[in-house]
């Protein structure tokens, strides 16, 4: 018997039932084979009855609950523990346990809950990648849920398996309700494949939409920490070959690669990411590299003090950057002074009012000291940052942003201190601040999420005994800053909030028509139709 | 008015082939012939007549048409890339098929076959209109099939009013009364005097029917009740035949020790189309052989051959199969897998004859020893095996089941029939009384009627903004019905409305099935939480029209959800 035959009978010995039928899916045979295939049945696996009504007890039974994260534990804990029971009877039980989820769909507008169901359904996805990625498959091209759609795409960076995120990508990029977890997954993954994808969707990204600008912020976070070198050198080319990149995502693409200039490449401690990193890992034995970048690149020290307020041990951290600034004071401009005054006040260092207080001659120096002291626990001055927040006339809108960032979680009442601030302003503001402190409360909102923030803005039209409602009905120009900032902050989740203040001005006789249509037009055209509530 | 002497058609619809009849009234009551239909053979040389045509669609390279029959049925095996078949499996779906730069969906393979329907029976009409055509569908076929069917019939030139649709069972039942009623009383097989339970158990070429019918007959007027449908089993004469054919394909690879991996996907259909094709031929010599001499001839004894010439490689190869070996290679349709299979896209490797028999007893909560007889019909009903099981599973003695006489042409005959009926109804609309939605009587000229009351065979769900999808119009519903939801639902968004609706027995089965996904914008915007109230009707072919009515005080906003509306799958909602 020849060499040949040998191996013929070995394959045919373990393809014993070798099927004719090449797509067992597509039977019996139909001649040519379908391009496209519709699905109509909703699952895969065929669950027990008592299976799923376990689960729907148990979403019921947490519907009303308040979530924290020790109640995030509990509901993986038991979720895993459900799922477990149906898998004893050989059900894998991904899809039950997301279709059960539907009875908590008013909740899963939260995105921590959504993060906790999706490691829910990592779990079973690690324990079964065949059957993971075969029902990760039919939940993205046959089901139309997108909370659950969300959760199970968040759920397959798991997989990690291209097949899966290019389907992802096919299937969601565009979407605008789910594609931020698209993004999400496509990034985490840290997939190089992906790259192309990810960079695609960001080249396309409109500043208009606030999951646009969610995306943004999420790729000038983590791209680099996940895509290191390679990936910033993709941004790069990206930046200098694409044509129709949108003017919003070549200033995200711009945030990547800052440390980069010319071709001073390093492999090791040369951009943001690594230095957290090192940073995180402990300064002391590093101190060579985070001084070495300090003297480089405008950018390299940039890194640096951004770099080292993610110390575990931030009172070394405080003197090694004090040291820092004073051998480097000399050659340093202004911009780094602020940056070293508001790390060290994030490292918990007095020093950063001292910087503050010894460099006056800097003009704008003011807020990053109101800063600093709140940081430090020093209330006295929040007043003063939230009233030159909207203002302006010590510092700019790019400091403020980055001395609120750093105050707002250790200063509880510095939101409302702004808030305030903001109404008592916009009430005697012309035209022409109206519109500024606007777009100011409005980027705030964004970024914070904060539900008396937005309620703000409809009091605004809601009042009409009010003299400012009085002023907004006379001058198209507030009308205008008023629908677009309405336009820019309504989304599914936030649209019960703003639909009665949309009506009221689509059909108020005081406003002027094109304002009607465009409220008429957010409330059309902005959020998809829904299925109907019980 | 239809006119009293109308130009009645029935055509059954088949997954392998379509039978045409036309309605006739003699002296006697009224029946229906088949209609011989002239069609190029096998070769492409010659014409024949043959009283059914294969449901494949053929293309030839660089023309613009289409043909069906018995010459495209040939081009399956040796083109199998430019033939379309088996699609009726596929009706309410969006599956698309493509030859060259023509497209196909399930329902234009159907429009393409009911259009040579239509023109062969004007034909025999001498050129003259067809008046009425009643379609024979499955009797689980969904709202979405039916609706396909209907599309295709107007596709294919027929009227809207024009057409009727019948269930697949209740057609082959009315062929079979309707010929017993042409008996003397005494001769008759079965004496429907006293209601009688049958379940119909019709096994066809793609499709499996399970019908539980109550059958009474008082003087002239005959009632069928629906009791139980079983839901649509995609289990039919092919899935036999290739059961076969695959059985074949391994023992030819081992037998010539050729490597499977090796074989192109175009190779490997071209090998399954030849193969299915023999084992089919196969089957049907084994029915004839047995019909001629009963059981004279041992199962090993019976046996078909034949020689495909350039099989593969370029060689020619005799094949050939004995009933014994068919019937081991098939034997798994005939039982319930012993383990309960839960992974569905391996649902069709385990499909059986035995499940939708079980389990529609079980799902309408009937007594198997209510049942009187079973009857077999459908062109694999002839198949030996299958009566047999059948009875082993009903528990039934062998004078309890009956075989339609012609079960190749029973459809087609009771849809003609049937489409009879109606049309002597409409006059007794307007001459006597109107018909009740409760009891649809369709009375003859001559006083006779059929009461049928078809159910539904599973419930339409819609979906929901939060929760389980929510019954509207639950499993078993007597049609035709009509009713109303009133301030259950409301609006959940200001822009429009998504409606997904589902099949199955209820929010909680695993079975359930995606119907039809369609949304519809508000203009002008209405207000989250406005009161939305449904408005459902299916008439009495299982048609399903949905309104939703929206209204915010200020203007009622309707949307109506019908074929002529329809109607996208969500993935197309982005267009």
């Amino acid at each position: 018997m020849s060499i040949m035959e040998d191996k013929i009978k070995e394959a045919l010995a373990t393809s014993n039932n070798f099927r004719l039928f090449a797509n067992e899916e597509i039977s019996p045979s139909t001649g040519v084979l379908p391009t496209n295939e519709s699905e109509n049945r909703l699952f895969i696996w065929q669950f027990d009855v008592t299976d799923i009504r376990s689960l729907v007890s148990y979403f019921n039974e947490i519907s009303d609950a308040e979530f924290n994260n020790s109640k995030f534990r509990k509901i993986k804990e038991d979720l895993k523990s459900i799922g477990k029971d149906i898998e004893k009877n050989n059900v894998y039980p991904v899809e039950a346990i997301l279709y059960a989820s539907k009875l908590i769909n008013n909740r899963l507008t939260d995105l921590s809950l959504r993060v906790c169901l999706s490691e829910v359904i990592e779990y079973f996805l690690v324990r079964n990648e065949v059957r993971g990625e075969k029902v990760i498959r039919h939940i993205c091209k046959n089901w139309t849920w997108s909370n659950q759609q969300k959760i199970s795409i968040l759920a397959a960076k798991a997989l990690n398996n291209m097949d899966i995120l290019s389907l992802i990508y096919n299937e969601f990029h565009d979407r605008n309700e789910v594609k931020l977890e698209c993004f999400t997954t496509l990034l985490m993954s840290g997939n190089e494949e992906a790259l192309d994808m990810i960079l695609n969707m960001v080249c396309n990204l409109n500043s208009d939409y606030e999951v646009d600008v969610q995306i943004g912020n999420l790729f000038a976070n983590k791209f680099e920490e996940k895509f290191l070198i390679k990936g910033v050198k993709s941004v790069q080319d990206v930046k200098n070959s694409r044509p129709g990149i949108t003017r919003f995502g070549r200033r995200v693409l711009d945030r990547i690669g800052i440390e980069l200039s010319g071709t001073d490449i390093k492999p090791e401690g040369s951009n943001l990411s690594e230095l957290i990193q090192i940073a995180r890992r402990g300064i002391k034995n590093n101190e060579d590299c985070f001084s070495k970048n300090f003297i480089g690149t405008k950018n390299k020290r940039k890194s640096v003090l951004l770099a080292l307020r993610y110390s575990n041990d931030k009172d070394y951290a405080s003197k090694f950057l004090y040291e820092l600034y004073n051998k480097n004071k000399t050659k340093i401009d202004s911009d780094d002074i602020k940056d070293t005054a508001l790390s060290l006040a994030l490292l918990g260092s007095d020093k950063s009012i001292e910087i503050c207080r010894t460099n006056k001659n800097i003009t704008d120096i003011k807020p990053y000291e109101w800063g600093a002291r709140i940081i430090l626990g020093d209330d006295s001055v929040s007043d003063f940052l939230a009233k030159d927040y909207f203002e302006e006339k010590i510092g700019n809108i790019s400091d403020y942003k980055k001395i609120v960032r750093g105050c707002i979680n250790r200063n509880k009442g510095l939101t409302g201190k702004i808030e305030r601030k903001f109404k008592e302003l916009i009430v005697q503001a012309n035209e022409s601040d109206f519109c500024k402190y606007l777009k100011i409360i409005k980027n705030f909102i964004r970024e914070y999420n904060n539900i008396a923030s937005r309620q703000i803005i409809l009091d605004m039209i809601n009042d009409k005994e009010s003299s400012l409602y009085k002023r907004i009905i006379k001058s198209s120009l507030m009308q205008n800053a008023i629908i677009n900032t309405l336009g820019d902050l309504v989304n599914e989740d936030t649209i019960k909030l703003y639909q009665n203040t949309l009506f009221l001005i689509a059909k108020n006789p005081d406003f002027n028509i094109k304002i009607k249509t465009k409220a008429n037009s957010i409330l059309k055209d902005y959020i998809p139709p829904s299925e109907l509530e019980a | 008015m239809t006119r009293e002497k109308g130009n009645i058609i029935g055509i059954d619809l088949g997954t392998t082939n379509t039978v045409i009849a036309k309605g006739q009234k003699h002296i006697y009551g009224f029946g229906a012939t088949t209609i011989e239909i002239p069609q190029r053979d096998e070769t492409g040389n010659n014409v024949v007549f043959s009283k059914g045509f294969s449901s494949v669609l053929y293309k030839r390279k660089g023309e613009k048409i289409v043909e069906s029959g018995l010459f495209a049925k040939a081009q399956k095996i040796n083109q199998p890339l430019r033939t379309i078949y088996n699609t009726k499996r596929y009706m309410g779906l969006e599956h698309t098929w493509k030859i060259d730069d023509m497209e196909f969906k399930a329902r234009d393979v159907a429009a393409e076959i009911l259009r040579v329907c239509k023109l062969q029976s004007e034909k025999t009409f001498a050129n003259r209109q067809i008046d009425g055509v009643t379609i024979s569908v499955p009797a689980s076929f969904t709202n979405d099939q039916i609706r396909d069917t209907k599309i295709a019939a107007q596709k294919a030139g027929f009227k809207e009013e024009q057409i009727k649709i019948v269930t697949e069972p209740t057609a082959a039942l009315i062929s079979y009364i309707n010929e017993l009623s042409l008996q003397d009383e005494s001769d008759r097989e079965i004496d429907f005097s006293s209601a009688k339970r049958i379940l119909v158990f019709d096994i066809g070429g793609g499709t499996c029917d399970v019908c539980i019918v109550d059958v009474e007959q008082n003087g002239i007027n005959i009632s069928l009740k629906e009791k139980g449908v079983g839901r649509y089993e995609e289990l039919g004469g092919v899935d036999f035949d290739e059961r076969a054919a695959e059985f074949l394909f391994n023992k030819y690879l081992n037998e010539n020790l050729i490597n499977p991996e090796i074989l192109s996907m175009e190779e490997r259909a071209v090998i399954e189309n030849k193969l299915v094709a023999f084992c089919e031929r196969a089957k049907e010599k084994f029915s004839r052989d047995i019909e001629l001499f009963g059981d004279i001839i041992n199962d090993e004894k019976l046996k078909y051959e034949y020689i495909f010439e350039n099989f593969y490689d370029e060689k020619d190869e005799k094949f050939s199969i004995t009933k014994k070996e068919f019937d081991i290679a098939t034997s798994s349709l005939y039982f319930r897998p012993k383990v309960k299979i839960k992974d569905s896209t391996q649902i069709s490797r385990y499909k059986n004859i035995e499940e939708p028999i079980i389990k529609t007893l079980k799902d309408y909560n009937i007594d198997v020893n209510s049942i009187d007889y079973v009857f077999l019909t459908g062109g694999m009903s002839q198949y030996k095996n299958i009566k047999e099981r059948v009875l082993e599973i009903m528990k039934l003695n062998e004078n309890k089941i009956i075989i339609a006489p012609n079960p190749m042409d029973a459809c087609a005959i009771g849809a003609a029939i049937y489409h009879y009926y109606s049309i002597d109804i409409d006059k007794v609309k307007v001459n006597e009384k109107p018909i009740t939605d409760s009891e649809p009587t369709e009375r003859n000229q001559d006083g006779t009627s059929i009461i049928d009351n078809p159910i539904t065979s599973e419930a339409i769900m819609i979906d929901l903004v939060k929760g389980l999808p929510k019954v509207v119009i639950p499993k078993g519903t007597q049609v035709p019905c009509e009713g109303e939801i009133i301030g259950e639902f409301r609006t959940a968004s200001p822009s429009g409305i998504k409606i997904n609706l589902y099949a199955g027995d209820n929010e909680l089965d695993s079975k359930m099935r995606i119907q039809r996904a369609w949304r519809g914008s508000f203009d002008p915007a209405v207000k989250i939480g406005t009161p939305a109230d449904i408005y459902y009707k299916i008439d009495k072919f299982k048609d399903l029209t949905f309104k939703i009515v929206v209204n915010d005080g200020l203007c009622d906003q309707e949307f109506e959800l019908s074929s002529e509306t329809d109607i996208k799958f969500d993935n197309d909602e982005e267009d």
